[in-house]
C-alpha cells in the first residue's frame, strides 16, 4: 500500500469509512425478504394443498380403520375359535302349535333369524349349533313374537324382561 | 422465526390433527354390530362403555353381546346401558377376586357365577385352584348349582371339594347332566348335588367326550 500514490490517499480513506445507514432502506429491504418468504412458503404448502391432504390421509386412514372394524366385526368371534374347539350341542324345543322358532343367542349376535329349528315332528323342534368352550346365553324365539327359556336349560334369569338360559360348553376331552 | 419456518413447523401439527380425527375411534368404536342394530344415541353410550372396559382390559365381546341381546329382546336404551354397566362391574370384580392373570373364558364364567348371585369374596376362596386345568370348567359349575337353587356357599363347598380332587372338566358335565337327571325325578337339587358330588369324587366321571350334546 506503501507504493500508492499519495493523491490518492483521500480517496481510500473514504473508502475505509462505512456509509450512513438509511432506516427507509432497512425497512424496504425487510418488507421484500417477508413477501419472498410469503411467496415462497405459499408455493411450498398452500392452504388448499394442506387441507387436501389431510382430507386424504383422513380417508386413507378411516379406510383402514373400517377394514380393521370388519375384520373384528360380527365374524371375529367365530374367525378366533379354533375349528377344532368347537362342539357340535344340539337344542330341542317341543313346541307344539309353532310355525316357527329360531335360537337366539351370544353365538349369532341374538339374531332373530340366523338360526332357525328344524320340525321333526310331533311339536319338536331342533338345531345342532357349533359353540366355543365357555357360557353361552340363549333363548327361544316362537312365531318371532314369544321368547322362552330352554326348559331343559340353565335359567339365568329374566334380562331386559325376557327369560334366557345358559349352556356351560365344554372343552373336548380325549376319552 | 420466518413465516416459511412457521408453515413447517405447523406442518406435523395439521397433520396430527388429521391422524388424531381419522383415528380418534378405536377399532372397538368400528363395531358396526351396534352402529347398525342401537339408536344412535345408545350406541355411541355402549361403544364408550366398551371402549372403557378395553382400556380396563377387560373382554369386550360378551359386553357387545349384552347390548345385541337388549336390542334383540325390545329393551330401552337405558335398560341396555345400565345391563351392559353391571356386565363391565361384573367382570372387574370376576377379575379382582381371581387375579390379573386369568383368561377371558374364566372372566366369563366368573361373572356368571356373580350374577347367579355369588359374591367376590366367594370367588375369591377359589383363587389357590385357579392353575387347576378344569377351573372354568369348575366355575361353570358352581354357577349352574346356584342357577339350580344351591345355595352359593353349599354351591362353593361342593366345587372346592370337586377341584381339591383334582376331577376333569368332564367331571363339571357329568355333575350338571346327573343333577338335572335327578331333579327330573324329583330330587332337591341341593341333596342331588352333594350326592352327585361325592360320587363324583369317589369313582370319578364316566369316561367319554366332556363336551354336552346338550346344554
Amino acid at each position: 500500500m506503501s507504493d500508492l500514490d499519495p493523491s490518492l490517499e483521500p480517496w481510500l480513506e473514504a473508502l475505509r469509512t462505512e456509509p450512513a445507514v438509511r432506516p427507509e432502506a432497512i425497512a424496504r429491504l425487510n418488507a421484500a425478504l417477508r413477501a419472498e418468504d410469503v411467496r415462497a412458503a405459499r408455493r411450498i404448502l398452500t392452504p388448499p394443498a394442506a387441507i387436501a391432504a389431510a382430507v386424504v390421509l383422513i380417508a386413507l386412514t378411516s379406510a383402514f380403520w373400517l377394514a380393521v372394524g370388519r375384520w373384528l366385526g360380527p365374524a371375529a368371534p367365530q374367525q378366533l375359535a379354533v375349528e377344532a374347539d368347537l362342539t357340535p350341542t344340539q337344542f330341542v324345543l317341543h313346541a307344539d302349535d309353532a310355525e316357527s322358532v329360531t335360537i337366539v343367542g351370544d353365538f349369532n349376535d341374538w339374531d332373530p333369524y340366523a338360526t332357525p329349528l328344524v320340525h321333526a315332528g310331533d311339536g319338536v323342534w331342533t338345531v345342532v349349533v357349533r359353540l366355543r368352550p365357555g357360557a353361552v346365553r340363549y333363548a327361544y324365539l316362537v312365531d318371532g313374537t314369544e321368547w322362552r327359556a330352554d326348559p331343559r336349560g340353565v335359567p339365568a334369569g329374566n334380562d331386559f324382561g325376557r327369560p334366557t338360559s345358559v349352556a356351560f360348553i365344554g372343552h373336548l376331552e380325549a376319552p | 422465526m420466518s413465516i416459511r419456518s412457521r408453515t413447517f413447523a405447523a406442518l406435523p401439527h395439521v397433520l396430527a390433527l388429521a391422524v388424531g380425527l381419522a383415528a380418534a375411534p378405536s377399532a372397538h368404536a368400528q363395531d358396526r354390530r351396534l352402529v347398525e342394530r342401537l339408536d344412535p344415541g345408545i350406541a355411541t353410550a355402549v361403544l364408550a362403555l366398551v371402549d372403557s372396559a378395553h382400556a380396563l382390559e377387560l373382554p369386550t365381546e360378551p359386553i357387545v353381546q349384552k347390548a345385541l341381546e337388549g336390542q334383540s329382546k325390545g329393551a330401552s336404551g337405558a335398560a341396555i346401558v345400565a345391563a351392559v354397566r353391571a356386565l363391565i362391574h361384573d367382570l372387574v370384580a370376576a377379575r379382582t377376586a381371581l387375579g390379573g392373570d386369568v383368561s377371558a373364558d374364566v372372566l366369563l364364567v366368573a361373572a356368571a357365577v356373580l350374577e347367579a348371585g355369588g359374591t367376590p369374596a366367594q370367588l375369591e376362596r377359589l383363587r389357590p385352584h385357579r392353575s387347576n386345568k378344569a377351573f372354568a370348567g369348575g366355575l361353570a359349575g358352581m354357577a349352574y348349582l346356584m342357577s339350580r337353587g344351591v345355595k352359593a356357599e353349599h354351591s362353593l363347598d361342593l366345587i372346592t371339594a370337586m377341584m381339591k380332587a383334582g376331577l376333569p372338566e368332564r367331571a363339571y358335565t357329568s355333575l350338571q347332566q346327573l343333577v338335572e337327571r335327578d331333579m327330573m325325578a324329583g330330587a332337591p337339587a341341593a341333596e342331588a348335588a352333594t350326592v352327585r358330588v361325592n360320587a363324583l369324587i369317589r369313582h370319578g366321571p364316566s369316561r367319554g367326550p366332556g363336551g354336552g350334546s346338550r346344554p
